[in-house]
């Protein structure tokens, strides 16, 4: 496994590059140089109000999101063994989604602003357990891949009808509110949602660095894992349980972002293989600098107005994955 | 090596309850030195006997213990430090090396922290060079012909040290040449004090390089013991359905005079 530290490396700066960018630009410009005197109260005003109780948040949560969503969507791929895996293909984005909508339908969302994110949250560890019920009954105790897969993909439809109910009943306020909600966006970022987020991540993000190497036994299939001394059972259930952690933190804060899940972990090994060891940090640190690019795309490109991040998550991420498959597909 | 082997007794298991056996009441025991070689028509139960000696699988009658503890107290790497297996296939969705693959091998000794020391490595070059890889280590195993590739799965097993090794049709695929020379590995490790169990349909290899053959037939332990006495023509006759003759091997080489059977055609037995 060579060139680990220097390609993390190169991705540590990538990252903090388009930190400081995003913190500079938009409706109001703020010179990188200006950014650490304003920090520090050297530097009094509107600037420094933006950057801390705007700008700041905002970088922090679209990396948290960023990386949680990317190192999800490994995990999910190198368990399922599926190309198709992504972090919502266990029904995690429609639970969220159903709780999210609901709150915002019921009325709730403008008076009580944890209302969202936690409904989100509780649908998300909802269809998580569900899911994991359904796959764990019809696989006679095992986790089977193609059983989960199944399971996440029913359980999905059934609260996709569950939301358009929702919808259908939903005044037109709540409704542009949900939508809009079900697209992803980061504008809710705000410091106490940052702690809660990080409860999560930084203990989750460590867990699954942690589960490289079984990762990389796991993906010749579970008989050779076995045999090589992994617990795979345990293995499994620990993993599908942390990533869908992540997953529902990340969506209570930032709702249904797309594609950063399923197009980085596709283009880290095309550029530099299957190992998890470099997969795993790799995915968490160029998914989280992914939807900062977005983000500060969705953000300044009709300042003062905003687009939806999981617009452009979609729009940037597709040609930019189409062209690395392509180039492979061509070598 | 050490311990006193791994052996299964009176082993019964069904896939489904209240199902048809797929192994019924059969004991095998793997031991230190000798190579035993399972034999049997598809759908006999080779397979899941090695998957209960594995672990794998859990008996539903018997016990399976290794060196006098039972398998399944045994814990999860500790087991795969004592015994390797090499499956018969396995899924490959990226491309790996071939040194990375033997290197998987190591994971029961390094776990999830720990780097790969001198011994680790020792231990991953003895392996490919017992098989014969080491010259195309740098290769993609997806690139590789099937008896390229499974010597490497058995190098894999090799760098795990195991005292017992399972293979499950090891040989399928491979052309004479290979064929003969893993056999010739196998016995050789054996010889070295590795317990040795062989999954085979090659009666004739089997009967050459095997210390003692158990034959299964429907779930059940038809035949056990030594080449002469298993390969019978009449205890074939009656598992394969099909007329045998036995003949000695003509030799020259140390397995001179071990019972070849050859299959007759059907219509010289009336």
């Amino acid at each position: 496994m060579t060139g680990v530290a220097p390609r993390l490396g190169t991705l540590l700066v990538l990252l903090t590059g388009t930190a400081l960018v995003s913190v500079s630009i938009g409706a109001a410009r703020i010179p990188v140089l200006e950014i650490i005197p304003a920090l520090l109260g050297q530097i009094e005003g509107t600037s420094r109000s933006i950057l801390v109780h705007l700008r700041l948040p905002r970088v922090v949560l679209a990396i948290g999101v960023g990386g949680a969503l990317a190192l999800a969507g490994t995990t999910f791929q190198a368990l399922l063994r599926n190309p198709l895996a992504e972090p919502y293909v266990l029904g995690i984005s429609g639970g969220a989604a159903v709780g999210a909508v609901g709150v915002l339908v019921a009325g709730l969302g403008a008076r009580l602003p944890w209302a969202v994110p936690l409904g989100a949250f509780v649908g998300a560890l909802l269809a998580m357990f569900l899911v994991l019920r359904v796959a764990r009954a019809a696989g006679g105790s095992r986790l089977d891949s193609r059983v989960l897969i199944l399971a996440g993909v029913v359980v999905g439809a059934f609260f996709n009808a569950v939301i358009l109910l929702l919808l259908s009943i939903a005044d037109v306020e709540s409704f542009r509110s949900a939508i809009f909600w079900m697209m992803g966006n980061l504008s809710g970022a705000t410091w106490s949602g940052n702690a809660l987020l990080a409860l999560y991540i930084l203990p989750g993000t460590a867990l699954l660095l942690a589960l490289a190497r079984p990762f990389d036994l796991l993906a010749r299939g579970e008989d050779v894992a076995f045999h090589l001394g992994v617990r795979v059972e345990r293995t499994k259930l620990l993993a599908y349980v942390v990533a869908s952690l992540l997953v529902a933190a990340a969506v209570a804060f930032a709702g249904v972002i797309g594609f950063v899940g399923l197009i980085v972990p596709h283009a880290l090994r095309l550029l530099w293989g299957p190992g998890h060891r470099l997969l795993l940090p790799a995915s968490f640190l160029a998914g989280a600098a992914f939807l900062l690019m977005a983000d500060t795309v969705a953000r300044v490109v009709i300042a003062p107005a905003e687009l939806p991040t999981g617009v452009i998550t979609a729009l940037a991420g597709v040609p930019l994955f189409v062209f690395l498959l392509v180039r492979r597909g061509v070598q | 090596m050490s311990g006193a082997g791994l052996a299964g007794v009176d082993l019964s298991f069904r896939y489904a309850p209240q199902g048809p056996w797929a192994v019924r009441d059969v004991s095998a025991a793997v031991e230190p030195g000798v190579v035993l070689a399972v034999l049997g028509p598809n759908g006999s139960g080779k397979s899941s006997l090695l998957r209960l000696l594995s672990g794998a699988l859990e008996p539903e009658v018997g016990r399976v213990s290794l060196g006098d503890v039972p398998l399944s107290r045994i814990p999860d790497r500790d087991r795969a430090r004592r015994i390797g297996v090499v499956p018969q296939s396995e899924p490959s969705p990226f491309p790996i090396s071939v040194r990375d693959l033997v290197a998987m091998g190591r994971y029961p000794h390094l776990g999830t922290w720990r780097e790969p020391a001198r011994r680790d490595h020792e231990a991953m070059e003895r392996a490919m060079h017992r098989c014969s890889v080491e010259h195309f280590a740098d290769r993609d195993v997806g690139t590789l012909s099937g008896g390229e590739a499974q010597r490497v799965r058995v190098a894999r097993a090799l760098a795990q040290e195991p005292e017992i090794l399972l293979l499950d049709e090891p040989a399928a695929g491979l052309d004479l040449r290979h064929q003969m020379e893993l056999h010739t590995l196998l016995r050789s490790l054996a010889g070295e004090g590795m317990g040795i169990l062989l999954i085979t349909h090659d009666l004739n290899l089997a009967s050459r390089f095997a210390h003692r053959l158990l034959l299964l037939n429907e779930g059940h332990a038809t035949a056990k013991g030594t080449p002469g006495d298993v390969v019978r023509d009449t205890l074939l006759e009656g598992v394969y359905q099909w007329p045998v003759r036995v003949v000695e091997h003509p030799g020259p080489g140390p397995d001179v005079r071990a019972p070849q059977a050859i299959p007759l055609a059907r219509r010289v037995v009336e």
